[in-house]
């Protein structure tokens, strides 16, 4: 059974984010992590670069296959996490904690914020797609 | 998970060794139990048991079995020693490639051959359509469970198992032979990993047994089961074709490079052959090639590869390699470029990046 955090907002396509202070962390969740299998390499945006909720902000490839990433909500990038970067396989051990992927200054936090899902309604939608 | 999906006998099996299934060629299979990067190394580097039930074994019986093979598929197996497997093609008569497959000659009168899962309704049709003489051909796909067992220490875990002496079968040699337990079995030393191996076809009834043996023979080893994931990236590695990528109606044996089990001066003609003469004649427009992308990042299936504007050919397969590290893929290339040795460069997500050509496996076990 995968892992769901419950001090974070999610996502359908399988990306969560955690409030911190002002900025917000993504990454992609347990769930996904486990069928995708494998990571070997993943495509970022830069420091700097503008995000869109809902469009397309990098690809994870997996041994199997490759997975567009969705950006949860709108913002600016502040930060890629270089050493996951590095070590991709850090999103399979530890897709909640060291496996972050990026950090985004947020433009319309509360907006976005009301279309994510909870750890609760996140489960579910993983449940439901399962069957 | 699709109702439609034919399950293994061994289903049950896999599902308690961990196995995450997905269908395949109208089967639901097993695609990987640890981790494909684990599966990947224990079979480079131990020992390694794939259940690939899922190939179809037809098996052509009379006095003229190895006749009428022979005007099926392009390789020469009248030539071909007795206890000898071959791999070969078939064609349709314009020369494009109805399937690969493994022919055994097990004796003057029995011939089997083991074709690709997805194509097996078509070709038992086509074989059907093109058998002459005194000879029958029988669909026993579902008699039996095929096992793998490819690794370095493969001999050493079969051997105990069977009668036949296995340091004697040399590669691609086949015998019907028995296990110590008594039960008729077919070994042949083949595979489609790389590695040294063996694969076995079993009746339905003794394979369960028969599987636990070679998981309690491969313990010292470390043997492990392998899903369809790792077979896939280590045939890749080994620059091994599969059908529906390389291999196509739209593609013929010369451009796949495989003219070695193309004998266009064999005894009996075979279908295909009069086209595939008359291509050669004309020259190949395209090659087979693998390629090498050295920059992060993952090759994968149809992503185009140009020579500056133009675009020279397209990916079949692509991955990374767990072994070598870096990405590989296998693409045919237009004859113009097939040998260019720099310059070349293929487009991901609308960015370019150089690649290799090469004519070799990207990986041979030493």
């Amino acid at each position: 059974m995968s892992k769901v955090e419950t001090n974070c907002y999610y996502t359908k396509t399988h990306e969560w984010i955690r409030l911190n202070g002002d900025t917000v962390e993504m990454g992609i969740t347990d769930h996904a992590q486990d069928l995708l299998g494998d990571i070997v390499y993943l495509e970022l945006p830069a420091e700097g670069d503008s995000v869109t909720k809902g469009k397309p902000l990098g690809v994870v490839e997996s041994v199997k296959t490759l997975s567009d990433l969705y950006s949860p909500i709108s913002g600016e990038v502040l930060e890629t996490n270089d050493a996951v970067a590095g070590a991709p396989e850090m999103v399979n051990a530890d897709a909640f904690g060291d496996g972050w992927l990026v950090r985004i200054k947020p433009s319309s936090l509360d907006a976005d914020l009301k279309s994510l899902l909870s750890a609760s309604d996140y489960q579910a939608h993983c449940d439901s797609e399962e069957h | 998970m699709s109702q439609d999906c034919k399950k293994l006998v061994l289903h049950d099996k896999h599902a308690s060794l961990g196995a995450r299934f997905a269908p395949f060629a109208g089967f639901e299979m097993p695609m990987h139990y640890t981790g494909i990067k684990d599966e990947h190394a224990c079979v480079r580097e131990k020992v390694g048991i794939f259940d690939v039930s899922h190939m179809g074994a037809f098996y052509l019986e009379g006095a003229d079995a190895v006749r009428a093979i022979d005007h099926i598929v392009s390789n020469d197996i009248s030539s071909l020693p007795m206890g000898k497997a071959a791999y070969t093609v078939m064609c349709v008569e314009a020369g494009g490639i109805v399937d690969d497959l493994i022919v055994y000659k097990l004796a003057d009168n029995k011939v089997l051959a083991i074709v690709n899962a997805s194509r097996a309704a078509v070709d038992f049709e086509h074989m059907n359509k093109h058998l002459a003489g005194k000879v029958k051909l029988t669909n026993r796909s579902d008699d039996f469970v095929m096992l793998a067992v490819q690794g370095p220490s493969a001999e050493a875990v079969v051997n105990p198992l069977v009668v036949a002496e296995l340091k004697d079968l040399v590669y691609y040699g086949a015998v019907e032979t028995k296990l110590v337990s008594g039960v008729a079995v077919t070994v042949a030393r083949t595979g489609y990993t790389g590695e040294d191996g063996f694969e076995i076809l079993i009746p339905n009834a003794q394979a369960s047994t028969f599987y636990d043996q070679l998981m309690e023979a491969g313990r010292a080893y470390g043997i492990q089961p392998i899903g369809l994931g790792a077979r896939d990236t280590l045939r890749l590695e080994a620059k091994l074709p599969l059908y529906g990528h390389e291999l196509s109606l739209d593609i013929n044996p010369l451009e796949a490079g495989l003219h070695w089990v193309v004998k266009l001066g064999k005894e009996v003609p075979f279908v295909g052959q009069d086209a595939l003469v008359d291509l050669k004649g004309a020259g190949l427009k395209r090659r087979l090639r693998g390629v090498i992308m050295r920059e992060r990042g993952v090759l994968r299936p149809d992503y185009p590869l140009f020579a500056g504007a133009e675009q020279v050919g397209v990916l079949c397969s692509g991955g990374p390699s767990p072994t070598l590290g870096y990405s590989i893929g296998i693409a045919y290339i237009a004859i113009a470029h097939a040998d260019d040795k720099d310059g070349v460069e293929v487009e991901i997500r609308g960015k370019r990046s150089p690649v290799e050509l090469t004519t070799k496996p990207f990986y041979k076990r030493g």
